[in-house]
């Protein structure tokens, strides 16, 4: 079918109908510092927008976790660097997100393994969804649209030594069903994904590009 | 001794014991003349034991038939044959009291079995579960001896499945079945030879990236099959689900469609006509292409109610397109509407030898995530049952073969089909065929059943008239 078809009948179908568009949100939770990373959202939603032809809403909502209003958001990003510790409503309702088929990325904005957010928050997902494993570099969310052969890319923090000085060659899962329900990073895309607009740091090499899989992932698997 | 003249009273008593002997001797007459039966035949009673049933051979049990019929009638030919049966027949043996039919033999029974028509139905469910719908309903007992309260029990070759006590109607979903199926309720006996039906367990999923495809992608592998898609990501990037072929019912056995614009027509239809089920979901009962094969046209959107998902009816929580059934479509499933009628959902329409289904929800994937514990399941039981309509099962070759007589699955009403209904045993014999018999018949039948009484009858006349006339002298 050519394009030019294709874009006839999408003009025509989308006289009918309304994708739904994509929305990116933060959850929202009671111990902690949920938005340490404010620029994220933003600059995730761009490249989205920027990369794909994914229909995709300008501006992220952040929701409670405590509320049953984060079902509504099948991915979900938690970050933060001070610990977590859920309440009894964000358990329960996290542990149904993530049974009914959501998918909850959690980064360690500290970067650090020996950090409170890092025990704890790990500490937390174990009680809520199960024990974390490695994820292997060749699983599909390293392919799901642009290709990292050598699994998750590197963040500017983990290469200049801050937090624990690791470069962290591997992202951790909780799988069901083959799925990814939790995935869970120590490399610190909070502080990497967060940026100003007008910084430069980022033209040569974009490293918002892993988010966009993340998204064509929970999209599509 | 003087012989007297009788009283007016003694005279007209050896009169009426004269006549009574003489009456009795034309009855024994007319009994001896007059053949038995409705149709002036002697009739001949057998009866058949449950172990004689059971392991005699058409040929043993034809000849000790054809034996104890001309012994009993003689050299006369009969033409009605009472019976009584104590278990089932065989196949043979039910395959030679059907002939006797056509040999102008009626054959009249009584239903000593104490079994009763019982129906037993499998019927595979088109889901890449094998499961199997079974289905089970029993008469109400019709004799007395057949016991009201017997166990409604379910076998396969692994053992009893399960066992309902005091019911004569059930169903069950079977997530396996080892062949053949059989149900009993005390005598009677239904069974059924299961197989599983070879058909492909792939879908194809033609929809756009984004929540619905992925949980209804979800939902129908958690349900066992495998999805195949392709998702544009970009105009220049597709993002594949499985490994997806050409379309081709020797490769799939549906295609979903949920909201793309990109559809081959062309390929589509090629696939109905081939045999293969279309599921337009949601959005996808607009697609103008198939508005040809569509069961449905979509009229306008009905929205969504607030908080419904959340309640015991959490479709009225998704919005759906307004369905109206074409001409010839069948309307599955309805939602009962806040508006004045009663709104279709699921439109299913046979096109040529391919099935079309119609699903109204959009945004299905919010029952599974924003509804009730249970939504998750009940999405996927919806997806499955909407596959399940338009996947088509192919009928299991060598039934017929495993079990070429297919009365074996239901003895019982085999027989009552080929002898006809058993005579109740509190009322007359009314034979297959024949007329009932009249109250005339059935006083002759006494009578012949009990020769001793009539025989009695005259003797005490004649004793009786002979010594009142000793008794008063004369010879």
């Amino acid at each position: 079918m050519s394009d030019a078809v294709r874009d006839s009948m999408r003009a025509e179908f989308s006289d009918q109908t309304a994708l739904e568009p994509f929305v990116f949100a933060t959850a929202q939770y009671e111990s902690g510092d949920w938005d340490s990373a404010p620029m994220l959202p933003a600059n995730v939603i761009d490249s989205v927008a920027r990369y794909t032809s994914l229909p995709v809403r300008p501006q992220g909502v952040s929701v409670p976790l405590s509320s049953e209003a984060v079902f509504a958001y099948p991915l979900l990003f938690l970050t933060g660097h001070l610990p977590v510790r859920f309440t009894t409503r964000e358990a329960d309702v996290l542990r149904k997100y993530l049974v009914r088929g959501g998918l909850l990325f959690v980064d360690d904005h500290n970067h650090d393994v020996d950090g409170a957010f890092h025990k704890t928050v790990r500490e937390e997902i174990r009680r809520v969804a199960g024990p974390l494993v490695p994820l292997p570099n060749t699983h599909e969310l390293y392919c799901s649209f642009f290709v990292f052969e050598n699994g998750p890319p590197t963040t500017s923090h983990e290469m200049n030594g801050w937090g624990d000085n690791l470069v962290h060659e591997q992202l951790d899962a909780v799988l069901r069903n083959g799925r990814i329900a939790v995935l869970y990073s120590s490399k610190d895309y909070s502080s990497e994904w967060s940026f100003h607009p007008d910084n430069k740091r980022f033209l040569s090499v974009d490293n918002t590009k892993f988010a966009v899989n993340l998204v064509v992932y929970a999209l599509t698997r | 001794m003087t012989p007297t003249t009788p009283s007016r009273t003694r005279s007209v008593l050896e009169r009426l014991l004269r006549t009574v002997a003489l009456l009795g001797l034309a009855a024994a007459m007319f009994l001896a003349i007059r053949p038995a039966g409705p149709n002036g035949r002697p009739a001949t009673v057998l009866r058949w034991s449950a172990s004689e049933l059971a392991d005699s051979t058409a040929t043993t049990l034809t000849t000790a038939f054809v034996r104890e019929v001309v012994a009993a009638a003689g050299d006369t030919q009969p033409r009605r044959v009472n019976m009584e049966l104590t278990a089932v027949p065989n196949q043979r043996a039910r395959g030679m009291l059907g002939a006797l039919g056509g040999a102008h033999l009626s054959v009249n029974w009584i239903d000593g079995t104490q079994a009763a028509g019982l129906a037993l139905s499998a019927t595979a469910v088109a889901a890449p579960s094998g499961a199997v719908d079974v289905r089970v309903a029993g008469a109400h007992p019709v004799g007395p001896n057949e016991a009201s309260s017997s166990s409604l029990v379910l076998r396969d070759a692994g053992g009893t499945l399960d066992s309902i006590p005091n019911t004569r109607r059930a169903a069950w979903r079977l997530a396996s079945v080892s062949p053949p199926l059989r149900v009993l309720i005390g005598a009677s006996e239904a069974r059924v030879p299961t197989r599983a039906p070879a058909f492909t367990r792939r879908v194809m999923l033609v929809a756009e990236p984004g929540w619905e495809s992925k949980f209804v992608a979800a939902a129908l592998e958690e349900a066992g099959w495998h999805v195949d898609g392709s998702y544009r990501i970009s105009p220049r990037t597709a993002v594949t689900l499985g490994v997806p072929g050409r379309l081709d019912t020797a490769r799939y056995a549906v295609v979903v469609l949920l909201d793309s614009m990109s559809v081959d027509a062309a390929a589509i239809n090629r696939f109905v006509q081939q045999g293969g089920g279309v599921v337009l979901g949601g959005d996808a009962v607009r697609i103008t292409v198939l508005a040809p094969i569509s069961p449905a046209r979509a009229t306008t959107v009905r929205g969504a109610v607030a908080g419904a998902l959340l309640t015991n009816t959490p479709q009225r929580g998704l919005e759906a397109w307004e369905l109206v059934a074409n001409r010839g479509a069948s309307v599955v499933r309805s939602d009962d509407s806040d508006h004045a009628h009663v709104e279709p959902v699921l439109v299913a329409q046979r096109r040529g030898p391919g099935r079309v289904v119609a699903s109204a929800y959009r945004n299905s994937w919010r029952w599974r995530m924003e509804g009730t514990d249970d939504g998750a399941a009940e999405h996927r039981d919806w997806w499955s049952s909407v596959l399940a309509l338009a996947a088509g099962v192919p009928a299991t070759e060598g039934d017929a073969v495993a079990d070429a007589y297919p009365g074996n699955g239901a003895p019982y009403a085999d027989l009552v089909a080929r002898v006809g209904m058993p005579v109740p045993v509190d009322r007359p014999a009314a034979p297959a065929g024949g007329r009932a018999l009249s109250a005339f018949d059935q006083r002759l039948d006494r009578l012949r059943a009990a020769p001793g009484l009539l025989f009695m009858m005259i003797a005490v006349a004649l004793l009786g008239e002979w010594a009142s006339r000793r008794l008063r002298g004369n010879q």
